[in-house]
């Protein structure tokens, strides 16, 4: 064969290697990302089909909403608890694994790491039978003579969302340990020796060489926890649906209820959905930065 | 810290487990498979395991060629536009799913893929997080392999199949483990794009399963079992290969 | 199989030139050996030669038959890589198969030619090892056998023996060399080493810069370099080098032995009126005592360090300033910071213009 032939094949060939990502970008991303541009900019009546265009009126509504600013404010309430608890637990595990335990060390780790892995509907659904009326929490709390919760946690306005995000810091632990796990690797183990040789303690070693020597990848983790923070979604649809009395209504929920379980305001769900990811936007953009830092 | 999973065993082993307010009690009654049968049998729980690893098989088979075939380019090939091309990738990585789940599902209807196995497949048969993964590990494989297989006068294609994808096997081992944990127990876009009981995955069904009337407690933490006991094997299996996926995939979220 | 390579020229993106304006010419059954330092183009060539690189003009000529379209797989080359570029998931005996699986060989033909080749580099019972499980030494035989078993016409060896080590290196290049003479196959070798050069080349190519420098044979690439990067490449210790003013050839005040000035400057004068500026020598040919008719005495100078390398010695002097040295396989006995007396024997100096090339 010709090696021109050849370069004209070869560009062919290499247009067929790139084919399937242009064909999954183009429509199941670039497009519904634009349409749902669109989708907030109108009105979409579901019975009849029909998309009528009202500029930003879903926008004005939005912040004359109410539940929206609930939702905001519930999302952001569970993002600020969750991201520090989580980060700081899981930095003490991930010394502890790093320093103090010899044994049983993998088993520690992977029983730390398996709920991250497992289906956050599974998970979901063990929580809401431990956190019933009969469950296994209230059980313990009679043991212990403590007042129980008779409605269960999950459905008393006080508990709901602070038993999910209870859940939820349990359940990421693990993973953010084996990331932090990771980037403490990195740290020479002549630091350590260096400190213990000169007296000081696991706390001492903890806050004067993990800390610090470890700062880029903690930031890390605080933007990615803070990203998926944003976005809980499926405990609250299994758990409470949003309630009771929208103390669960995140962001994600109020978005997917108005799309799909109330009539007519798919457009409305979508012009939250465009707000929730320009915030994301701005969370991405600093944690992009915070990656070339890296 | 196990101790929920342990829950979950626990109950979907006792039969009627609701019954019991004592811990004890519900410890020493008698244990049974029966749940098991019973949700596998009569609440269709085999039809939602069988959509959740036909979905998850060919997610996970697709993952493997089609982010091989575009990590490659990305790695070795020069084209026109590449720069854009490899921006596209990034930029997808910061677009939240449920930004686009309302579009994607009138899209879903439009195409008439609601109730078919089409839009639980084909959305995500090529990931950024792939491409991404087969990328920096191609950086690091010798370009002189694809060289000398010029020499011995192999083609593009049989340079792909027979050099590039068996030389890339351990990282295709980690994306694709990762990528069948993932959509073993992926809920949203089943959920939304499924309304009959023949399509929907294992998570979605037990979701269902817990809006009816009365909860039998003992049923559902059998479907539970059913759905996280596979999981729970792959990562006694394969955990290194896990946790390698999931440090690189930290780059995705 | 003859090459001929005509005006070949290639740049890189940045309109950084690689190589100028190459023309050379490679006989038959002849082992020609692209010599020169890392970035000089040397291996570029070759990857043109191979087809793995387009050349930006020029022709390349197989037997007088042009071959520039042509795609690397129909040149009938084989090729041996630096770092073995052995497919690690095939084991050695698929490894030599390949290229004769992939032009759809019949099995028991591929199965009777993998054995034969196997036997030939000397790894019949290693057929089922992974790459992983061999050595430096056995990779670059598998690597070897790969590259003929589809008995190509022309081998190219880029860098090959860089990545083992310098006992392992001696071994393969005498084992390379008899390889070569048994088939008979035109080969271009592709090195930095001067020592792989001078030892297996039939012919040399010495490259800098993209340009070519000199095409010769050892012999000639030693003795008789054409230019100065040659003369100081080529050579280990290094040639000594002298400029026409300090050695003061001109002035009838040197140092140097009156009785020879005579004699000196009568068989160099039409050089000398050439105008050189710098004078090379190498350092074997110089020595203690006047011991060639045509020797100029360098005066007496300081001896700096003693290299003792068992078959011979190199003896580092001072000389206006600069590092000198000498090589001697005699036996005798100096002492560092001793001072000696340096003669040149007057036959071996080389002469260079202000263009540093030999007049």
């Amino acid at each position: 064969m010709k090696i021109v032939n050849y370069y004209r094949k070869e560009n062919i060939n290499t247009f067929l290697l790139i084919l399937p990502w242009i064909v999954v970008l183009f429509l199941f991303w670039l497009y519904p990302l634009i349409y749902a541009g669109y989708l907030s900019l109108t009105k979409y009546k579901t019975l009849t089909n029909q998309t009528t265009f009202i500029g930003f009126q879903n926008y004005i509504r939005m912040f004359q909403d109410e539940l929206f600013w609930k939702s905001l404010w519930n999302t952001v309430y569970f993002s600020i608890i969750t991201v520090p608890v989580t980060l700081i637990i899981s930095l003490i595990l991930a010394e502890l694994v790093n320093n103090k335990i010899t044994r049983f060390k993998n088993f520690f780790q992977s029983s730390y790491f398996l709920p991250s892995i497992t289906s956050l509907v599974v998970i979901s659904l063990i929580f809401t039978n431990l956190y019933s009326p009969s469950g296994y929490i209230n059980m313990l709390l009679r043991y212990l003579h403590i007042h129980t919760s008779a409605r269960g946690f999950l459905l008393s306005k006080s508990t709901a969302l602070n038993s999910i995000i209870a859940m939820d810091i349990w359940l990421s632990v693990g993973y953010y340990m084996v990331l932090l796990l990771a980037g403490m690797q990195t740290i020479s183990q002549d630091l350590y020796d260096n400190a213990k040789l000169s007296g000081a303690n696991f706390w001492q070693q903890f806050i004067y060489i993990t800390i610090p020597n470890l700062r880029n990848t903690i930031a890390f983790v605080l933007m990615i926890d803070l990203i998926k923070s944003f976005q809980v979604f499926i405990e609250i649809l299994v758990m409470t649906k949003g309630g009771p009395l929208y103390s669960t209504t995140t962001m994600v929920y109020y978005i997917f209820e108005n799309a799909f379980n109330k009539e007519d305001l798919m457009g409305y769900a979508s012009a939250i959905a465009y707000f929730l990811f320009f915030l994301l936007l701005i969370l991405s953009f600093f944690q992009i930065k915070l990656a070339d830092k890296k | 810290m196990i101790f929920p999973m342990f829950w979950m065993l626990l109950l979907s082993l006792k039969e009627y487990p609701e019954r019991y307010s004592n811990f004890i009690h519900l410890i020493i009654s008698k244990f049974t498979l029966l749940n098991y049968k019973d949700a596998l049998k009569s609440d269709s729980f085999d039809i939602y395991f069988f959509n959740s690893l036909l979905v998850a098989v060919f997610v996970t088979l697709g993952n493997v060629l089609f982010c091989m075939m575009v990590g490659y380019a990305l790695a070795r090939k020069n084209f026109k536009g590449k720069a854009i091309f490899t921006s596209s990738i990034l930029g997808v990585l910061i677009i939240p799913s449920h930004v686009i789940m309302i579009p994607l599902y009138r899209l879903m209807v439009k195409l008439s893929w609601i109730n078919t196995y089409w839009s639980l497949i084909l959305p995500w048969v090529v990931t950024p997080f792939g491409i991404f993964l087969v990328w920096q590990y191609l950086k690091s494989v010798p370009i002189e392999l694809e060289e000398a297989a010029r020499i011995d006068g192999a083609s593009f294609w049989k340079i792909f199949f027979l050099i590039i994808i068996p030389v890339s096997r351990p990282i295709l081992t980690v994306l694709g483990i990762y990528t069948f944990l993932g959509n073993w127990n992926s809920f949203l876009f089943p959920f939304l794009f499924t309304n009959s009981e023949s399509y929907r995955t294992l998570p979605v069904g037990l979701t269902f399963y817990l809006g009816k009337q009365s909860i039998d407690w003992g049923h559902l933490m059998a479907g539970s079992s059913i759905s996280a006991l596979p999981i729970i094997i792959l990562f006694l299996i394969f955990q290194k290969q896990i946790i390698k996926g999931l440090i690189a995939g930290s780059l995705k979220e | 199989m003859k090459v001929r390579l005509e005006n070949i020229s290639k740049s890189f993106e940045k309109g950084k030139s690689i190589l100028k304006d190459i023309s050379l010419m490679i006989d038959d059954g002849e082992f020609c050996v692209f010599l020169g330092p890392s970035g000089c183009g040397k291996t570029t060539l070759l990857r043109i030669i191979a087809g793995l690189e387009k050349e930006d003009t020029g022709t390349i000529f197989f037997n007088d038959k042009v071959i520039n379209s042509l795609e690397p797989k129909n040149r009938n080359i084989g090729m041996v890589f630096q770092n073995y570029a052995l497919y690690p998931h095939l084991n050695v005996f698929d490894n030599i198969a390949f290229p004769l699986k992939i032009s759809g060989e019949k099995k028991e033909k591929i199965k009777e030619r993998v054995l034969q080749i196997s036997e030939f580099i000397g790894l019949k019972e290693y057929l089922d090892y992974k790459p992983k499980q061999l050595s430096g030494g056995q990779r670059q035989r598998v690597a070897l056998g790969r590259a003929i078993s589809r008995s190509p016409q022309i081998f190219l060896f880029d860098e090959p023996l860089s990545n083992l080590d310098a006992k392992l290196r001696m071994q393969m290049r005498t084992e390379l060399y008899q390889l070569h003479k048994e088939l008979g196959t035109t080969s271009i070798y592709v090195t930095h080493d001067q020592v792989e050069a001078m030892t297996m080349g039939d012919k040399i190519v010495v490259l800098n810069n993209g340009i070519i420098q000199q095409i010769g044979s050892p012999f000639e690439i030693y003795e008789n370099p054409s230019n100065l990067f040659v003369a100081t490449f080529v050579g280990n210790p290094q040639i000594n080098l002298f400029t026409i003013d300090s050695l003061n050839l001109n002035d009838d005040s040197s140092s140097l032995n009156q009785k020879l000035i005579l004699n000196f400057y009568e068989s160099l004068k039409e050089i000398l009126q050439s105008n050189p500026v710098k004078i090379a020598i190498r350092p074997e040919n110089i020595f203690l005592k006047p011991v060639f008719p045509h020797s100029i005495f360098l005066g007496k100078r300081k001896i700096l360090t003693i290299e003792y390398m068992g078959n011979e010695t190199i003896v580092n002097f001072e000389f206006n300033k600069e590092l000198k040295s000498f090589r001697t396989n005699e036996k005798i006995h100096l002492n560092q910071d001793e001072y000696i007396d340096i003669y040149l024997n007057q036959d071996k100096l080389i002469f260079f213009d202000n263009n540093n090339n030999k007049i």
